[in-house]
């Protein structure tokens, strides 16, 4: 018994140095927000949390041709977190909750940097640093038109009326249409479709042709490989991140677009082809390397997609058989299932939003932050923009004659499909810079993507009735927010499984009581409330925006008076 | 023996054998197309050709695999970490298990660790104070913080514990007369007893630690990122699609890079031979092993 006694003591004993051990190995924390240079310069440091997508290396240190000029230009240093794109989410979502955030963020979305600024873990970014013309920010205003920045800000900003991030420019008006084998339709005297019953037939023709090929099939895996026939059925394309939609026509605001009487046709529609043996069997799992073999063995005729894909798809088309002769293009007629009232095309949004965002208590030090934002508003001048997209000139980069500028051989570019980042020098491993902020200096986006983009912009205006969907402002205080990603989750289970059964012909849409079983099991995990929700939010959001343009009119107004 | 040579006896069998023949193939059918289509030329895959057997062999995949930095320092790291954690965890389990399998007059604080133990099964703290503790104990950034978090299993716990109540008393009795101490009992009369349950929990805790990928998620960052398991590189070269996919939707200009199928493809085979080569060792004490605790009596 007494040695029992020992025994526990000793154990109890050694709980408590560890227990000791723990609690002091904690005790401790760094302060790096800023030094003082052997010049007598303050410089200041920032965490910056980004994300890599790929297998990219970058330069690290603080002696990079990039580093250097932000600390010779700005006085700041970037401390890199760089996270692997797909758990980016993850890894942020956990840095903020313990305690453990970046200074600068980049890599979200417009709802998570919108949920981050309700829980209080984002700094609201002061509205004089973006608006007049001695605004920190002002280059940052300016990449767009002042119609065009006062829409990017009544969308981008949270339910109390601050912006919490700065959203990029997006570069492209369009970029999505449906593209076709054209040598195929060619060889069979066929015309691109324009309406939904000509897709139809015309698909029926080259299955007649081709009786053991797909003739519709896509990449784009469960949320975006129908999005030509959800646009065809005036549903948006990316509904199935977004639900609601107002009607260009209309103006009338759907909160849910995956159960109405058009999204019922369009499942109809799905089913007519698939029975067909028109559409392929796997488009709801298809990825990129299978999608690559549908090219390769002719099982694809007619997809939707990106207009600038038309190159990579035709040599992937041909890459088993050099003399095929499959050429892929692109068509400027969109389908639609509704010729009386117009048809559907994609306008791409006036901005992306992967940030930055400042996390709360940036200000504390204003001249940090004021630094920091400098170095941000950077990015958008001209001289960032060369910088970030071009490199160093007489290096990386040099200006023809036309006062264009190229880069140099022995460099990667992105705009020269043959050039190679793997063998060739690039600016994250030579110079420890990342890709693009906020915008792609314009002569490298008219190389990589221009032209094409503006020729597809060109044939959709050559339409009459042609629409396409506005974004919508949604504001979710703090509470709605938790109720919508509730709400979405269940939905977005069950929408999921009867896409599947939909597609598979285990519930027919065309069955009165198959659909009104779907419409059924949707409201038992709450349709009708996430409509009420949406409707709430909607309409207060509206509000809203009207009462700042009101005040903002007033406050003009007032102004003018003051100057004359 | 006498064998059956009745008719429902041999339709059994017939059925016995094309069942595990079927199994077999379901099994071994997707790690054969693997390395086919890891061997195969591109042109070949695309074309559809790549059914079973490899088609244009090439091993380009092979070679970029294994001279390229990332794949062969992964794999060296989820092998280093592999073994310690095997062993740490061994220790461990076995050092908690044993007394716990003994009287509560021998081991103090018995029935409280019991309870303990018991409680992690059902309850655990979550991911945010988990990260919170690895933190502050300064693990996170190290190969630690994928060993020592997770170094008891509670399952393998109960199986060791099971298997050591299944080692008679009167063994130890004997040694304690002859002179031994705790530790001498342990080290040199129960653990050599308990080869099979050691195969078996060990081999649980080292293909647990093989397959890993989500604490080096958690709890490692680029800055040490010549510290990823091979695991989680391969998870991001199968979310390379995805992601590539996400950023063209986004509006992103900069091209995702994609790797070609064959090296997918190439970086998983290689990723399972070190399994496939170590279960055949320890089969034997594996089907022993597995048996531990399920009979008592």
């Amino acid at each position: 018994m007494k040695n029992l006694k020992r025994k526990g003591l000793m154990a109890a004993a050694l709980a408590g140095v560890f227990a000791a051990s723990t609690l002091l190995t904690s005790c401790s924390s760094v302060n790096r927000e800023s030094y003082v240079n052997d010049e007598g310069e303050t410089i200041y440091t920032y965490y910056f949390n980004m994300y890599t997508q790929d297998n990219t290396e970058y330069k690290e240190g603080q002696d990079t041709v990039f580093a250097n000029l932000l600390r010779d230009k700005f006085h700041v240093e970037f401390e890199y977190e760089r996270i692997p794109r797909g758990d980016w989410e993850t890894k942020t979502n956990l840095a903020y909750a313990t305690g453990n955030e970046a200074d600068v963020t980049t890599g979200g979305k417009e709802p998570q940097y919108k949920k981050w600024a309700n829980e209080g873990y984002l700094e609201a970014i002061p509205e004089e640093y973006y608006t007049g013309d001695d605004a920190i920010l002002k280059d940052w205003a300016n990449l767009w038109t002042p119609d065009e920045f006062e829409r990017v800000l009544e969308l981008a900003k949270s339910p109390d009326g601050n912006l919490y991030y700065l959203p990029s420019k997006r570069q492209e008006k369009v970029q999505m249409c449906w593209l076709y084998r054209q040598d195929v339709f060619e060889q069979l005297g066929l015309e691109f479709p324009q309406t939904i019953d000509e897709l139809y037939d015309v698909c029926m023709q080259l299955k007649q042709a081709y009786p053991d090929k797909i003739i519709i099939s896509s990449n784009g895996q469960e949320l975006s490989s129908l999005t030509g026939f959800f646009q065809a059925y005036w549903i948006p394309e990316l509904v199935m991140t977004e639900h609601s939609y107002v009607d260009p026509v209309t103006g009338e605001y759907v909160p849910y677009a995956l159960t109405t009487d058009n999204a019922r046709e369009m499942y109809k529609t799905i089913k007519k082809f698939s029975d067909a043996g028109l559409i392929d069997r796997e488009i709801l799992t298809m990825d990129k390397d299978m999608f690559s073999t549908r090219l390769a063995q002719d099982n694809c005729f007619i997809t939707y997609n990106y207009v600038y894909n038309t190159e990579d798809f035709t040599k992937k088309t041909n890459a088993t058989n050099a003399n095929k002769g499959g050429i892929w293009t692109w068509s400027g007629d969109m389908i639609t299932a509704f010729p009386e009232k117009g048809t559907i095309y994609k306008r791409d949004p006036l901005y992306s939003n992967w940030g930055p965002a400042f996390s709360v208590g940036i200000s504390d030090d204003k001249d940090r932050y004021e630094a920091l934002l400098k170095t941000f508003n950077w990015f958008a001048t001209e001289e960032g923009q060369m910088f970030m997209t071009y490199g160093v000139e007489g290096d990386s980069f040099e200006y023809d004659e036309n006062g264009v500028p190229h880069i140099l051989d022995g460099w990667y570019d992105e705009s020269d499909p043959n050039s190679d980042k793997d063998t060739e020098k690039n600016f994250s491993t030579e110079y420890g810079s990342f890709s693009s902020q906020f915008a792609k200096e314009e002569n490298m986006f008219n190389a990589i993507r221009g032209d094409v983009i503006e020729e597809l912009w060109a044939a959709y205006q050559a339409h009459d009735n042609y629409y396409y969907f506005e974004q919508i402002p949604m504001r979710y205080t703090e509470d709605e927010q938790t109720r919508y990603s509730d709400l979405e989750v269940a939905l977005n289970a069950k929408r999921n499984e009867y896409l599947q059964r939909f597609f598979s012909g285990d519930v027919d849409p065309n069955n009165d009581a198959d659909w009104n079983q779907y419409i059924s099991d949707m409201k038992k995990v709450g349709l009708d409330d996430f409509c009420e929700l949406q409707t709430t939010v909607y309409e207060r959001t509206q509000e809203q925006i009207a009462a700042e343009e009101n005040d903002n009119s007033q406050a003009d107004a007032t102004d003018t008076a003051a100057a004359e | 023996m006498v064998k059956d040579t009745s008719v429902s006896s041999v339709i059994l069998d017939i059925v016995i054998y094309v069942v595990l023949i079927l199994l077999m193939i379901v099994t071994l059918y997707p790690i054969i197309y693997i390395l086919s289509v890891s061997l195969s030329s591109q042109a070949a895959y695309e074309a559809g050709e790549v059914v079973l057997w490899p088609v244009g062999i090439n091993l380009e995949a092979y070679k970029e695999v294994l001279t390229g930095g990332t794949v062969p320092m992964s794999f060296l790291q989820a092998v280093i970490n592999t073994l310690l954690y095997t062993v740490i965890s061994l220790f461990m389990t076995t050092t908690l298990a044993y007394p716990l399998s003994r009287s509560k007059d021998r081991v103090p604080f018995h029935g409280f660790i019991t309870k303990l133990v018991v409680f992690t099964m059902f309850f655990t703290a979550g991911m945010i104070p988990m990260y919170l503790i690895v933190q502050k104990v300064g693990l996170l950034n190290t190969r630690w913080a994928l060993i020592i978090p997770v170094a008891i299993t509670t399952y393998n716990l109960v199986v060791m514990r099971s298997f050591f109540e299944s080692v008679p008393v009167e063994l130890e009795e004997a040694a304690f007369i002859d002179g031994a101490n705790e530790i001498t009992i342990f080290a040199k009369i129960i653990l050599p007893l308990s080869k099979a349950a050691l195969a078996t929990v060990g081999l649980f805790y080292a293909v647990s630690q093989w397959n890993q990928w989500f604490n080096a998620m958690l709890y490692l960052s680029d800055r040490v990122s010549e510290l990823y398991p091979l695991q989680y590189i391969i998870r991001q070269i199968i979310m390379e699609n995805q992601i590539a996919a996400e950023a063209a939707a986004a509006g992103e200009l900069t091209q995702v890079q994609t790797s070609t199928v064959q090296l997918k493809y190439a970086t998983l085979f290689v990723s399972i031979v070190p399994m496939l080569c170590v279960y055949p060792f320890i089969q034997k004490y594996f089907v022993k092993g597995v048996m531990v605790g399920s009979v008592k009596g």
